[in-house]
């Protein structure tokens, strides 16, 4: 402790020299519960610094103990036993093979009447895809299609399999205008406007004489090739859907959609399969799960 | 480094080879050697409070109180090295301090007449200290600036005057001019405490 003679006066008297005492006392009272107060936070944040630590690893070892159970189960999981359904499962369909009505009866809807063959727990294998043969039919919902197929009945007769086709067509109909990648307002105003009335055969007599006057091109036989598909006329909407020459445009995903309807119109079940099999499992396509909801229904 | 030594507390008393370089560390108040002495002493400490019958909150009071008279007494001289562990010291001093809490609590419930086995000279050395500093602070507060830095910076954090002038701490740029105004400082705190000692008759 400091000597505190140096602080007092020349005459210091008893009272002085106490009051010096208690002075240097006091202060070296206040150092050393300042340097215990200093040692007690020290301590403390190393006690805090010990808790994260132990809390880092054991979170870390949690996470490490996680991953190895979702490597182990997933590595589990990737090769499960085949169940006997798709053990059975018979390779494609040879599109060349003749089909016969029959093979296009659907699914029963909902409060219709039966239209399939097929018993409501019966599991049909989905004809595997050549491209991404692996990808799983799930159950999304998706919203209804604003607008009904074209009746089939009126138009092909009052057949079982057109009945059962258009029933179909109804919950496929996804067919909306206008048309993405095309600009009709400014280069075809009038067939623009007897397309958004949906007065398909007008516009289509608009593009047929508009095809007679100039040069065949890739949006007009796009048109040509909706307005046939809304009329259910699939096999020459297929036609003008061969004719697009336009990468562009033929890599527009929702002609790819459209074309799929006009096969399934067409009686080309085989291939449309096929081609909403590449639909679906392509996660960024728009239609995928349209593409999705036709294959189960097509089961 | 190995995750075990991550993940325990640092030993505090890995610095120290012996017990007398402890003791010289505690001499300077040193942090890591407070703290090694009192992490030796934190079991005893544990079982004097269970075996007084103190609540479990007076282990960080006991402790305190303790290292307050352990370091006080290393300071003044009257502790000295004798080969022995600081901390084995240390646990004396608590042994004493647990007794006078317990005590003090029990006045507080039963009426003792004499007290005189209350008395024990460093824990009231102790007391007296913690009054003295409570005066001081409050003395400190009526000095005002920058009386109180000078004080403050040379009696309770220690800092050397070299190091006060370097920093610039203070408006003094040399260590003479300082020390002139902290002794003009300490005796007009001497004064403030000696006027009140005399007001209040002791």
């Amino acid at each position: 402790m400091e000597k505190y003679e140096q602080y007092l006066s020349d005459n210091a008297d008893d009272d002085e020299r106490r009051a010096a005492a208690q002075v240097l006392e006091g202060l070296a009272g206040i150092r050393l519960e300042a340097k215990l107060r200093e040692v007690a936070a020290e301590q403390a944040a190393q006690h805090r610094r010990t808790l994260w630590r132990r809390l880092l690893f054991t979170l870390a070892a949690l996470a490490f103990l996680a991953a190895v159970a979702y490597w182990f189960f997933s590595k589990n999981v990737s090769t499960p036993s085949v169940p006997p359904i798709e053990k059975q499962a018979p390779s494609s369909p040879s599109p060349t093979k003749k089909q016969t009505p029959d093979q296009y009866k659907l699914e029963k809807p909902q409060e219709k009447p039966p239209i399939a063959q097929l018993k409501p727990q019966e599991e049909v294998p989905v004809p595997p895809d050549p491209i991404f043969p692996t990808f799983a039919l799930q159950d999304e919902v998706i919203p209804e299609p604003l607008h009904a197929a074209p009746d089939l009945v009126a138009t092909r007769g009052q057949g079982e399999a057109n009945a059962a086709l258009k029933v179909l067509l109804d919950q496929l109909w996804y067919v909306t205008y206008p048309l993405q990648g095309l600009e009709v307002s400014e280069a075809f105003p009038r067939v623009d406007e007897n397309l958004k009335k949906r007065d398909f055969t007008a516009a289509y007599l608009e593009l047929e004489q508009l095809s007679s006057t100039q040069a065949a091109n890739d949006t007009l036989h796009y048109l040509q090739a909706y307005c046939l598909l809304e009329t259910g006329e699939g096999q020459e909407a297929l036609l003008h859907f061969a004719q697009i020459q336009g990468r562009q445009l033929a890599g527009n995903p929702q002609l790819h959609w459209y074309r799929g309807l006009a096969l399934l119109l067409a009686d080309k079940r085989p291939e449309a399969l096929a081609l909403f099999n590449v639909i679906a499992a392509n996660s960024g396509h728009p239609y995928r799960r349209q593409a999705r909801k036709a294959l189960k229904l097509l089961q | 480094m190995r995750i075990t030594e991550w993940l325990t507390p640092s030993n505090p008393c890995r610095q120290f080879e012996n017990n007398e370089q402890l003791f010289q560390a505690l001499k300077s108040l040193n942090n890591s050697a407070i703290r090694c002495v009192q992490n030796k002493a934190m079991p005893s400490a544990k079982k004097l409070v269970e075996q007084y019958k103190l609540s479990p909150e007076s282990v960080d009071e006991l402790l305190n109180q303790s290292s307050l008279i352990f370091l006080r007494k290393i300071e003044d001289g009257s502790y000295q090295f004798q080969g022995h562990a600081p901390s084995s010291y240390l646990v004396e001093i608590m042994k004493r301090v647990a007794l006078s809490m317990t005590r003090k609590r029990q006045t507080n419930y039963e009426s003792i007449e004499d007290h005189h086995d209350l008395h024990d000279p460093d824990i009231e050395a102790s007391n007296r200290q913690r009054e003295s500093a409570e005066l001081v602070r409050q003395f400190l507060g009526q000095m005002g600036e920058p009386c109180t830095s000078v004080i403050r910076l040379h009696h309770i954090e220690g800092y050397p005057d070299e190091e006060v002038v370097r920093q610039g701490w203070t408006r003094y740029t040399t260590t003479d001019s300082l020390k002139i105004k902290r002794s003009d400082c300490m005796k007009k705190l001497i004064q403030i405490a000696r006027q009140w000692r005399n007001t209040n008759n002791i």
